[in-house]
């Protein structure tokens, strides 16, 4: 592995971190709860970036199942969020 | 030589995952929220995890990569809908904002109403859709 990849991938990580702390000022300025519920999908989605990006450079196959794993998870939850709101709040 | 396609992959997927957060800062609406996050993030992790299957190339992680992403493929658009048909239906929402058209036709007299907006953005102007459509009948 290249010098070159790993400086790639650690700034680019920085770069998710950023879009990380975007979702955060959207989860926390909102006042809709379906435009938090967006907000926390995709800072899921981007933690299973991140770990991708994990899994390159420490040449570690179990990330990726890692990474499925917590794309269930966040998929449970947003269909779980999305039959809360529907149904009013209740 | 590798590492120069995986080095691209990475550099669309992360792109793309940026400019998910930027329009789910910028955008005005629950709806547009969505349709950035939901499209934008998809196409890169995607993105990312093809890069992974370069930088590793076994078969068996390409078939565990491709499962992953027919995963996310599939459940992404789905959750989306989901969360867009029970915001619809949300007695909290309030309705979506609409951008004035472009002039290209003489407008009547702009009558701008105050516009249902979330909080940290300017009021828009809506037309006012039954007042030109009546001023056209007449002439």
């Amino acid at each position: 592995m290249s010098v070159y990849l790993l400086g790639t991938i650690y700034f680019l990580e920085i770069m998710l971190f950023i879009g990380m702390i975007l979702c955060f000022i959207r989860l926390i300025k909102s006042t809709l709860i379906a435009d938090k519920v967006v907000a926390l999908d995709l800072i899921s989605t981007i933690i299973v970036g991140v770990i991708a990006l994990e899994a390159i450079t420490t040449n570690q196959v179990v990330f990726l199942k890692i990474a499925a794993v917590i794309a269930l998870l966040s998929f449970l939850g947003n269909i779980a969020f999305a039959k809360f709101i529907g149904t009013g709040g209740r | 030589m590798k590492d120069i396609f995986v080095i691209f992959f990475v550099c669309i997927g992360t792109t793309f995952m940026l400019l998910a957060s930027i329009g789910l800062i910028r955008f005005p609406d629950v709806f547009s929220r969505m349709h950035a996050s939901g499209k934008a993030a998809t196409v890169g992790i995607a993105s990312l995890f093809i890069a992974v299957a370069i930088h590793f190339s076994e078969l068996s992680i390409i078939s565990q990569i491709i499962l992953i992403i027919t995963f996310l493929f599939l459940t992404a658009p789905l959750g989306t809908h989901m969360m867009a048909k029970a915001a619809f239906k949300d007695p909290q929402k309030r309705p979506p904002v609409f951008y004035p058209k472009p002039a290209t036709t003489i407008l009547p007299t702009p009558a701008p109403a105050a516009v249902y907006t979330d909080e940290e953005i300017e009021p828009e102007i809506i037309l006012n859709t039954e007042q030109s459509k009546s001023d056209s009948n007449v002439t």
